[in-house]
């Protein structure tokens, strides 16, 4: 009760400050008369009842001041005050201002970019209402490694008519569609198949016509298609009347039946929507198709609560179905977690990166700070001696320290803006879902706020805690040295300490990002690259039911490719070299498995024969494919030396026979004819994810299903080609649109783009740290040899040599130097984990790199010192000594 | 001879200052005068302790204060008890009783 009486004294005293104070005067005033008016009855003189009244209260400003500070809000016109005062005094001391300032810009702003760069990507979520709520059902073989596995339709139909957690449970799954609107070229587009009901789920509605309906989920529905905002604008100019039309998707004539809102490309960048068939009596348990099950928890349900029923309901089903659900469990996460749980840990680490950044910069400032305090040791001792109680004294010093983050933020929101711009940039190739958005809003304003006071105090705290409990007397009487007081100086060296020990690890992980982005530079590619034009086809199911009709596609286009001027070699894969493989489980004859399902994992390529003579691969025992490998002969593989060294380590490798599948796999034994240089069929992600074993079989033995990667080795300009090759697949089919025409080499950038980037932000982190830790030595030094003027004085006057003072003003920076490398090395060595899924053939331990950061730092380090220190050598002694 | 007299002890001021008033309204010197009376001189409260109590204490709605006349017509400042104030009149002098009670129970088994 009485804290709201309060509040509202509170505000009455804000906003009617003066009459509050008229009231006391006049009533101070009239207690004074009061009290005169009875001294005088008493039977004094009408002046000595005044005085004597006067006496009585002591100092009428003083009685003031202590009422005034009684009164609810005195303490938020006390720091009003405080900062005021702040302010003047940063404007007198300039070059400390400045630097404060800049450092703190520097820290704050890269602390808020990554943070926008965190809240995009974990925080912010969907864009739409009760998305909270949105939530995967998703399954999981932990014995066999797979995390992620979708529902099947058997599995989301009965879920459907039994659960009860949901609003509705629906389904997606994303595809690569054709897409060809009559007029102008087709395309391949990124699209998505949705069940009837996932709009509602999502609380998103067409901004024109309308979704899809139930009956379209079942097979022989009329089919339709939804199409994106900008597809809209692009192909139809935005016109209205697009609304049943027709369109050709993936060779199937498709009515439009409505429009998306502008910004709207669930689940990640897609363009077009289409409806997902959902045919359990299609297929058999087991065997049918799986999507993404995805619905909203119905308010008030908990997600433990629909996790638990999920859990019970796929138990039913498996005691029902045991063969088509053994060794699968399902949970329910939410949607947002699912899609940016893996890269969690490592935004985490980037974060936790650029906060060692900031806490580098409050250090700094904590020293300009504790240089400041002796030049202002003796306005303490007066404020204190009149009266002002230690807590105020800390609390003016924060407010000034706030005040100078103020204005560094002010500097760091404007660097923050151009990170994001940049980081944003980086997208231009690799589209990113479109609800991770990267951008200044509120959130990440109220971040970079919250850093800037907790900056402020930080940094502030223990220099104004030390500051406080100046020598009153003694800084008075003029005789204090100051800031040689040794608490001060040994927390000084704390903090230097702690900064070199914090950019030193920075330094570390910049250092390997740098060793990573020279080694994709540098190191050559085990095959051809510049001179080699790549493009990719997808051959839809329409027209190509089978594998002789693709097989036949395939082989005349071959012809045609080969028949293009200036082509030396061509060939048609199941994926380019150095991109991603499909892994597969394979045996080795004549090897015992002890378990049936026990299963040794390698990638698989499907090739043409002239694969590896297009990308100049030279065979290194056996042979390649050549005519001779054919439907109905021998099958054969050829193997890559990991895979030798791994399945095939002892004799000779030619005639062994491999089989893909598990020890109960109905597949044919192929023969090994030979062996290839590994061309990186794990792709170019980082060094642990699956393995680099791999075999090639021949596509006349098998089947290019998903899709096939053309390349052509050519004389001369690499791009001329690219006419050629549209016109070659035209020939043959001109509804089929040919997509990621481009030189190998920058198929290998693209693949690349991740370790350049993102390696990019920790150079710049590791930079900053530099840059910090540097100009903190070089203030701290600079301060140490003003306040030793008087000392060097007298040693020069003594006749002491030059380098010998520099040595002993330097020797206690050597010293801090060394040990905060040592800290920040072995901190390092504990934290480099999490990075290694950004570093390209680099391990997290390299020596180079550790070596080459305690040079730099050392080094760094040294000049940073010296520059100040040599002024002790141009101290005049004369006036050293008389000085102050 | 009597002691000269002090300020109350810390933290007694408020219980003072309620119960003084709890016998009418009174201006700032009147309170004063009240409680060096009741105290039989005991305790000499000065404005410099008097006036923050009385606005702390009419800021937390214990107190309500106007302006008035005072008996030889000077214009003073007068408070007098709410009933906030005078429930927490009960709920200090119960807290006193119950310190002193203890103190003289620690006192008596020495």
């Amino acid at each position: 009760m009485s804290a709201l009486y309060r509040l509202a004294s509170l505000i009455r005293n804000f906003f009617h400050r003066s009459q509050v104070e008229r009231e006391m005067d006049a009533e101070l005033e009239s207690f004074v008369q009061m009290l005169a008016d009875e001294n005088t009855r008493a039977g004094m003189s009408p002046e000595e009842a005044r005085r004597a009244a006067r006496v009585e209260v002591q100092g009428v400003e003083q009685v003031k001041e202590e009422a005034r500070a009684a009164r609810a809000g005195a303490l938020i016109e006390t720091i009003a005050r405080d900062l005021r005062f702040g302010l003047r005094m940063l404007l007198k001391h300039p070059a400390l201002s400045i630097a404060s300032i800049t450092t703190f810009g520097l820290g704050i702003g890269l602390t808020t970019a990554v943070f926008s760069i965190v809240n995009g990507v974990l925080l912010k979520g969907l864009p739409f209402e009760g998305s909270e709520r949105v939530m995967v059902v998703r399954g999981a073989d932990p014995s066999r490694g797979y995390r992620r596995l979708g529902v099947s339709v058997h599995d989301l139909v009965d879920l459907r008519g039994q659960q009860t957690v949901f609003e509705g449970l629906e389904a997606f799954s994303t595809a690569r569609v054709n897409f060809a609107p009559g007029d102008g070229p087709p395309e391949l587009l990124d699209g998505a198949y949705f069940s009837a009901g996932l709009l509602r789920q999502l609380n998103v509605r067409p901004s024109l016509g309308r979704g899809f309906r139930d009956e379209e989920e079942r097979p022989g529905a009329e089919p339709t298609v939804l199409l994106g905002h900008d597809l809209w604008q692009d192909r139809f100019g935005g016109s209205r009347d697009v609304l049943g039309r027709t369109v050709l998707v993936e060779g199937v004539t498709r009515t439009i039946v409505g429009v998306m809102p502008p910004g709207f490309a669930f689940p990640h960048h897609q363009q077009l929507w289409l409806p997902l068939r959902i045919d359990p009596a299609g297929s058999e348990r087991g065997r049918g198709p799986s999507h993404v099950a995805i619905g909203r928890i119905r308010n008030g349900v908990s997600l433990d609560q629909a996790r638990a029923q999920v859990a019970t309901l796929f138990a039913g089903l498996a005691r029902l179905y045991p063969e088509s659900h053994r060794g699968l469990v399902f949970t329910v996460v939410p949607f947002v977690q699912h899609v940016a749980g893996p890269a969690a840990p490592f935004f985490l680490t980037m974060f936790a990166a650029v906060l060692g950044v900031l806490l580098i910069a409050c250090a700094n400032v904590a020293n300009l700070l504790l240089a400041r305090s002796s030049v202002r040791a003796r306005e303490i001792a007066v404020r204190t001696a009149l009266g002002a109680s230690r807590g105020r004294v800390v609390t003016q010093l924060m407010a000034e320290a706030v005040v100078l983050a103020s204005a560094g933020a002010v500097l760091g929101i404007g660097l923050a803006a151009a990170g994001i711009t940049w980081f944003n940039s980086l997208f231009a190739h690799e589209p990113k879902p479109f609800w991770m958005v990267f951008d200044l809003e509120h959130r990440v304003l109220l971040f970079a706020l919250g850093a800037t006071v907790v900056s402020g105090v930080a940094s502030s705290l223990v220099p104004a805690l030390q500051m406080s409990r100046t020598d009153v007397a003694g800084a008075l009487k003029d005789e204090g040295r100051g800031l040689s007081s040794r608490r001060m100086g040994r927390f000084s060296s704390a903090l230097i300490v702690a900064e070199m020990a914090v950019s030193c690890a920075l330094l570390v992980a910049s250092g390997l990002m740098i060793r990573s982005i020279v080694q994709l530079a540098v190191a050559p590619m085990p095959f051809a690259t510049t001179s080699v034009l790549t493009a990719h086809v997808r051959l839809p199911v329409i027209g190509y039911p089978d594998t002789v009709s693709r097989g036949a596609f395939y082989d005349r286009l071959l012809s045609r490719l080969a028949a293009i001027p200036g082509v030396e070699a061509a060939a048609v894969s199941s994926a380019l070299p150095a991109t991603e493989h499909d892994e597969t489980a394979i045996r080795v004859e004549g090897r015992a498995y002890s378990s049936i399902d026990e299963a040794p994992r390698a990638r698989r390529g499907v090739v043409e024969p002239g694969y590896f003579e297009t990308f100049q691969v030279g065979v290194l025992r056996g042979r390649g494919f050549d005519g001779g490998d054919r439907l109905g002969g021998m099958p054969v593989a050829v193997v890559n030396e990991s895979f030798l060294q791994r399945f095939l380590p002892d004799g000779n490798p030619i005639g062994r026979r491999i089989r893909e599948g598990t020890r109960d796999s109905t597949r044919q034994w192929l023969t090994v004819v030979g062996v290839v240089p590994d061309l990186h069929m794990q792709g170019m992600g980082d060094n642990e994810r699956g393995s680099e074993a791999g075999f090639y079989v021949p596509l006349a033995q098998s089947d290019l299903r998903y899709g096939a990667a053309i390349a052509l080795r050519v004389r001369g300009n690499v791009m001329r080609g690219a006419g050629d090759v549209r016109a070659a697949v035209a020939a043959l089919d001109p509804g089929l649109p040919v997509f990621g025409l481009m030189p190998m080499d920058v198929v290998i950038d693209r693949e690349t783009w991740f370790f350049r980037s993102l390696g990019g932000v920790f150079i710049v982190f590791g930079l900053a740290a530099l840059f910090l830790a540097a100009v903190g030595l070089y203030g701290v030094m600079s301060f140490s040899v003003t306040a030793r003027t008087h000392e060097m004085g007298i040693r020069r006057a003594l006749g002491a040599p030059g380098h010998g003072l520099i040595w002993l003003v330097l020797r206690k920076g050597v010293v801090q130097l060394a040990v905060g490398l040592a800290i920040g090395l072995a901190l390092a060595a504990l934290a480099a984990g999490p990075l290694t899924v950004a570093l390209y053939q680099v391990e997290p331990r390299d020596p180079l790199v550790f070596g080459g950061v305690a040079v730099t730092l050392a080094l760094v380090g040294l000049v940073a010192s010296l520059i100040p220190a040599r002024r002790v050598t141009r101290v005049d002694p004369v006036e050293a000594l008389g000085s102050e | 001879m009597a002691p000269d007299p002090a300020g109350p002890p810390q933290g007694t001021l408020d219980l003072l200052i309620l119960k003084s008033l709890s016998l009418g309204e009174l201006h700032g010197l009147g309170i004063a005068k009240r409680v060096e009376q009741l105290s039989r001189g005991a305790f000499h409260v000065r404005p410099g302790s008097l006036f923050p109590a009385l606005y702390r204490m009419e800021e937390s709605g214990w107190l309500a204060s106007s302006w008035g006349d005072s008996v030889n017509n000077r214009r003073a400042k007068f408070y007098r008890l709410t009933a906030l104030g005078q429930r927490q009149l009960e709920a200090e002098r119960e807290e006193w009783g119950r310190v002193t009670r203890a103190i003289a129970l620690v006192l008596g088994t020495t």
